[in-house]
């Protein structure tokens, strides 16, 4: 699950081919002394310092407090005479020691991949598809996982200066550059580039390249046009790097008792045993949950404890539950869930489970032929019922004509007449519950209010 | 038994070190020959042997379901929660990534987490629990990436009540809420790298959810994680 490896074989394959398919737009290559060597990382090349000069394109980001960059390559054209495409898109946020880095890479060569990596003070989120729930966990980046875009530019030796511009409220200094400002081998490609530096702090903002794929094709090697966008943005203007919607913080500030053993903490997530008594834990959270934010408005349990306990704190939309249970080997085994329910909502999309072949009325329709039901022969189906719902074959839901007592009335007279055995019944405000038992088949009853309907809801469960 | 990646590498200098992956194929023993080469001819030997065994994995199901009620004065909160967790081991040891685990404990609690009522003077309640067991398997990914877990449909009395008590009448509701879909397996879940966390949807929980939420003084919410990961954690 770890991807360092490949992250850091796309980093170094990313320079190689940036360098080699630029050098390659002209026949002869190339520029060797810019060749990553393995081991030691890139090369650094040193040139002449000048203020018109971008001889390190990474120069002064790590003054600024924030930033978002986006880079793209995209190389188009042949390959051996066979049609040839890469594209690789970058995306990285940083702020205040946070970083949200994104990459993706497409093209006939390989096949398309996807990665990214939240870091946050103590916590490194990764995905390695779109569709996939961020896999969360105390800790930090591997070397080379991500990379700065910066890294991937290529120095600018020799330019000519357009003007001053100012772009999102920075003074900058825009200059052209040809293919003489970069150090490739003669022949060199046709390239046009601009790159825009700020007045103060010298650091890069813009940057673009377009290389011409070579007027005269050979059918050899790799003949392909290029072209380079980077921009850097938001400068100094991000507060903090946020998870996305979905992805659940690694609770890492959630405290742990002081004998806490085999503690885990993944997205949303947090669970360890302990030997304590529940009393010292529930204690523990009632007077360490404080600064972190977290409230409750619960009072803290007191008198005889037992378990399974539960306790809720809050702090915002985010719900944290503390659930405590016997552990299997003994003491208490802590389980504590972060979510927040207002997401949880919008990720799930609500089921309607409909009777294969049919379609949700959409208005009551007459009284529903009891054979359709799907009920087992002594359990029968509310005369009258309407809308009908086969909850996948665990039990069904139904309008009924009558009022919930009446309703609850028919299952108590019916059920019983046919040897079902009354395990509970209860009623809380508008809702009505009934339980019965009969040789290894559980039925529950709950008979409710709805949209001015009574609704009941009638589930099977087999006990054996 | 198995292979090396890369099986060769070229240094840049004469001392160093370079992780290299093993992918066995089988349990058993293996040797690692290294030879150090200047020009054509070997400068060094060395042979290390080690021995090959069968990845575990691990895998854990936790869900929670909160359910909050107001109704004629009375507000109070229940919590459902689901958790089942253990190892699975490889039955047949030519085949590593197809591991199983038999009868894992299922446990299904109810807990009351909030009690507001000016009805009441006094309140007690016995948290319910239920249980059974469920058989669950990983096997790699039909599509060749990752590996899927598997849950069959658990073997389960979820006969799950709660109990309380206004100035000393008692009173108990019970919950008992569809197990699956009608699908089996019970849960399915893929992950692409082989292993990690993944929310879930879980029927028993979403299908109560859809039905409650809306109804006047009722509101539902749930999460359901799934784990799988390469040998128990530490």
């Amino acid at each position: 699950m770890k991807n360092n490896p490949r992250s850091r074989s796309h980093r170094i394959a990313l320079l190689l081919l940036a360098i080699f398919l630029l050098a390659c737009t002209c026949p002869v290559p190339f520029f060797p002394s810019s060749l990553p060597i393995e081991g030691n990382g890139p090369e650094k090349i040193s040139f002449r310092s000048s203020p018109d000069l971008l001889t390190d394109p990474t120069t002064g980001l790590a003054s600024l407090k924030s930033y978002h960059v986006s880079f793209h390559q995209d190389v188009t054209g042949s390959l051996d005479g066979q049609p040839f495409e890469r594209h690789t898109h970058i995306e990285l946020t940083r702020a205040s020691g946070q970083s949200d880095f994104v990459r993706e890479l497409q093209g006939t060569d390989e096949s398309a991949s996807y990665f990214r990596a939240i870091t946050t003070n103590q916590a490194v989120y990764r995905w390695n598809t779109l569709d996939e729930s961020c896999q969360g966990e105390v800790g930090e980046l591997l070397s080379g996982e991500t990379l700065e875009p910066a890294e991937l530019l290529l120095p600018i030796l020799q330019t000519s200066k357009v003007g001053t511009e100012t772009v999102n409220q920075i003074p900058l200094v825009h200059y052209h550059f040809d293919q003489n400002a970069l150090p490739l081998t003669e022949p060199k490609p046709s390239v046009t580039g601009e790159i825009w530096l700020a007045e103060q702090g010298g650091y890069l903002v813009k940057y673009s390249l377009n290389a011409a794929k070579p007027a005269e094709t050979t059918g050899a090697g790799l003949e392909a046009a290029q072209s380079w966008t980077y921009e850097l943005s938001q400068i100094n203007a991000v507060e903090s790097v946020t998870l996305p919607a979905g992805c659940m913080a690694v609770p890492v500030d959630i405290p742990v008792m002081p004998d806490a053993t085999d503690v885990s903490r993944s997205s949303g997530m947090m669970e360890y045993s302990t030997a304590s008594s529940i009393f010292d834990v529930v204690d523990f959270y009632y007077h360490n949950l404080d600064s972190p934010g977290w409230t409750t408005t619960q009072k803290e349990p007191t008198g005889e404890l037992k378990v399974p306990l539960g306790l809720s704190f809050s702090k915002g939309d985010e719900r944290l539950s503390i659930n405590i249970d016997q552990a299997d080997a003994g003491g208490l085994e802590i389980n504590i869930v972060l979510y927040n329910p207002k997401e949880q909502a919008l990720a799930t999309t609500p089921t309607t489970t409909t009777p294969e072949g049919t379609s949700t009325p959409a208005v009551p329709q007459p009284t529903i032929d009891p054979s359709m039901s799907g009920l087992p022969a002594d359990v029968p189906l509310y005369p009258g019922a309407t809308n009908l719902t086969n909850l996948g074959g665990q039990g069904i839901s139904f309008d009924a004509p009558d009022l919930p007592d009446q309703v609850a009335a028919f299952y108590h007279q019916q059920m019983a007449a046919a040897g079902w055995s009354p395990i509970n019944e209860a009623k809380s405000g508008t809702i009505i519950i009934q339980i019965w038992k009969k040789e290894g088949l559980m039925v529950s009853l709950q008979i409710d209010v709805k949209d001015g309907k009574t609704n009941v809801l009638l589930m099977l469960t087999n006990t054996q | 038994v198995g292979i090396f990646l890369p099986d060769e590498f070229r240094p840049v200098s004469i001392s160093g070190t370079r992780t290299v992956t093993y992918i066995a194929d089988k349990e058993g023993k293996e040797d690692i020959f290294a030879v150090a080469w200047i020009g054509k001819s070997s400068d060094a030997v060395a042979k290390a042997p080690f021995n090959i065994k069968l990845c575990t994995y691990w895998y854990k199901l936790y869900a929670e379901l909160d359910m909050n009620v107001e109704v004629e004065g009375l507000a109070y909160s229940v919590r459902y929660t689901v958790e089942s967790y253990g190892t699975l081991k490889a039955p047949d040891p030519s085949k590593p990534l197809n591991v199983e685990g038999n009868g894992k404990k299922v446990r299904l609690n109810a807990v009351v987490t909030s009690w507001n009522s000016s009805k009441c003077t006094l309140f007690t309640w016995e948290p319910g629990t239920g249980g059974g067991s469920v058989d669950a398997r990983a096997y790699p990914s039909p599509n060749g990436k990752g590996m899927v877990l598997e849950l069959a449909p658990p073997q389960l009395a979820w006969d799950v009540a709660y109990s309380f008590a206004c100035d000393g009448h008692g009173m108990t509701l019970a919950g008992v809420y569809p197990i699956t879909s009608g699908s089996d397996p019970w849960i399915s879940a893929t992950f692409p790298q082989g292993g990690g966390q993944q929310s879930i949807k879980l029927d028993m929980f979403e299908i109560p959810m859809n039905q409650l939420n809306g109804a006047p003084g009722i509101s539902v919410s749930y999460t359901a994680t799934v784990k799988l990961e390469k040998e128990p954690p530490k």
